[in-house]
């Protein structure tokens, strides 16, 4: 197995582990927040908020016009 | 239980997000087209920055007719599987982007790159972008 193949897999170990988490969130009915309460808790202080969309904005510029 | 309905502003915004990926999805990254695409993007999100905080706390996608139960926003136990779970995956990212060379060890990136290589998945990674931030704006 090359680096690249086995970097891979840690990628798709760790998407599904993320995808297992907001999953089982989701089956505690809210014991567990999900990712949107994740959001939701993160962007509820004004400045919290401001970082979040800073960071949104710089995602854009690197994904698409960098 | 929520009842919802699409607001007009909601639905203009679907449809100049549709549009502007559309765009988006046939320039090329180091382009002025790519810059004016991200910008215009920016300027959609202060637009519905300022329309919300005009009309007050509306909706984002969707309207909502009664309170939805956010649950407590306190920080504690129950947020450690999110902890832990997005700590390793930026973890990794680091790894990945401290070691060399991107070909063995694609960041995310480079995958998004991969992604970007076509005209649909550019399209379709774009919306998400803007739909992650009309969310995070109007939610």
């Amino acid at each position: 197995m090359t680096w690249r193949t086995a970097t891979f897999v840690v990628w798709a170990v760790l998407a599904a582990g993320v995808a297992a988490t907001q999953v089982a969130a989701i089956a505690s009915t809210g014991r567990w927040p999900t990712l949107a309460g994740l959001a939701r808790a993160a962007t509820s202080h004004p400045v919290a908020r401001g970082a979040v969309l800073l960071g949104w904005m710089w995602l854009g510029w690197h994904a698409f016009a960098r | 239980m929520t009842t919802r309905r699409l607001t007009p502003g909601a639905a203009a915004a679907a449809l100049a997000i549709t549009a502007l990926s559309v765009a988006a999805a046939f320039t090329r990254p180091f382009t002025l087209a790519a810059d004016v695409a991200v910008t215009l993007a920016y300027a959609g999100l202060a637009a519905a920055l300022v329309a919300q905080r005009r009309a007050g706390p509306v909706p984002g996608v969707v309207a909502r007719r009664s309170p939805v139960a956010g649950g407590p926003r306190r920080f504690g136990r129950r947020w450690l599987a999110w902890a832990a779970s997005l700590g390793i995956v930026a973890a990794f990212e680091l790894a990945s982007y401290l070691q060399g060379p991107r070909a063995a060890h694609p960041t995310l990136s480079a995958m998004l790159d991969s992604l970007d290589a076509t005209h649909a998945g550019r399209g379709a990674a774009f919306a998400a972008w803007a739909l992650l931030g009309w969310y995070l704006v109007t939610r």
